[in-house]
């Protein structure tokens, strides 16, 4: 896969041929790094008890919290079929009201994050191990959300 | 009492997980690969061990994180630290910012711009240069992000060349991703100073 093809490139509209295109090849293992995060976050191999497509349908809510549609489109189109903006469209036994609190609380208002938050998360039968997977999920689309969005106005505004 | 830190500082605390990290001597073989590369190259702290809950992103993210702050070229490191504090400001990841304003400060062997930082906020008197980077990143940071078309101006205006504004995105959008973990999972405890009995 050329960099170009990444999600975060293929977003932000860089192609090869520009002047932020010419930046981004000489950092094209953070590109590589970037592409290989996403896919650690969205379809892990060992996904604990947060499937593919709830980790898909999370990413895409996080993304259009922050004004991002087309990443919000992007991870929408890898969640269940039957996905809603309120519902990932299948059964989970997971405490599915706590855990989007506390993702929306982590991706939008971090700065207001308590230690009850986390506890809260325990108290709902979320094991230590998926509340650190939740976390790096959406810290990971924060940054996403940020690189496209900056990258996509440096190449709006190339001299 | 509490002994969590509130307020920016220099002065790293040490971190406090909210959560249980592995036991290293428990690690699994994938875990300890992923262990081998620390952020910094540091010893393997509670952070750390804390992540390595999910060893398939620690994996990616060390190397990344390293190569977001540490290549060579583009943007200077105390500019991408300038980048870095910023956006731990806006998260208030309080261990993140000193951390960050301590490289800051020992790469510019100076802790005015720090200093200026941590006691004016957002009215800190920072050169054009300084200010086109740090007002940039605080409003990418943002959620959502806040930067518009004159924000990008500014910083071609104080003499930025691509590569540096593409550092600049990354190492802000970064700690956006290194706060939702460091401020989330863990508290920032006050460190005892040595003459303190």
């Amino acid at each position: 896969m050329s960099i170009f093809d990444t999600t975060a490139l293929t977003i932000a509209g860089i192609d090869n041929n520009s002047s932020t295109g010419t930046a981004v090849k000489a950092r094209s293992q953070i590109f590589e790094l970037t592409q290989a995060a996403e896919d650690a976050v969205i379809h892990p191999k060992d996904c604990g008890r947060l499937s593919h497509a709830l980790r898909a349908w999370l990413a895409a809510r996080i993304a259009k919290k922050a004004g991002h549609s087309e990443l919000a489109l992007h991870y929408m189109q890898m969640a269940d079929p039957k996905a809603s903006s309120d519902h990932p469209g299948h059964e989970t036994h997971l405490d599915l009201r706590t855990l989007t609190e506390f993702v929306e609380k982590v991706a939008n208002i971090p700065s207001e994050i308590e230690e009850n938050d986390v506890t809260d998360m325990q108290a709902a039968g979320f094991a230590d191990q998926d509340i650190v997977r939740v976390c790096q999920l959406v810290a990971f689309i924060a940054y996403q959300v940020r690189i496209t969005t900056g990258m996509h106005m440096m190449k709006d505004g190339a001299v | 009492m509490s002994s969590v830190v509130r307020k920016f500082t220099r002065r790293v605390p040490i971190w406090k997980p909210r959560v249980t990290p592995i036991k290293r001597e428990e690690a699994t073989k994938e875990q300890l690969e992923a262990l081998k590369i620390t952020p910094s190259n540091t010893k393997v702290s509670a952070y750390v061990l804390t992540l390595a809950h999910d060893v398939e992103s620690l994996a990616v993210r060390s190397p990344l994180f390293n190569a977001i702050m540490y290549d060579e070229g583009g943007m200077s490191r105390s500019e991408r630290e300038l980048g870095a504090i910023a956006a731990s400001m806006v998260n208030r990841c309080i261990y993140c910012a000193a951390v960050h304003a301590d490289r800051h400060a020992k790469l510019e062997n100076s802790t005015e711009v720090t200093d200026k930082l941590f006691s004016e906020g957002l009215k800190a008197d920072l050169t054009p240069r300084q200010a086109a980077i740090f007002h940039f990143a605080r409003k990418l940071s943002a959620t959502p992000p806040e930067t518009d078309p004159q924000d990008m101006d500014e910083l071609r205006k104080a003499g930025l060349k691509d590569t540096e504004i593409l550092d600049l995105i990354l190492s802000a959008a970064l700690f956006g991703w290194a706060n939702r973990l460091m401020h989330v999972l863990g508290d920032p405890i006050r460190r005892e100073a040595p003459h303190e009995r």
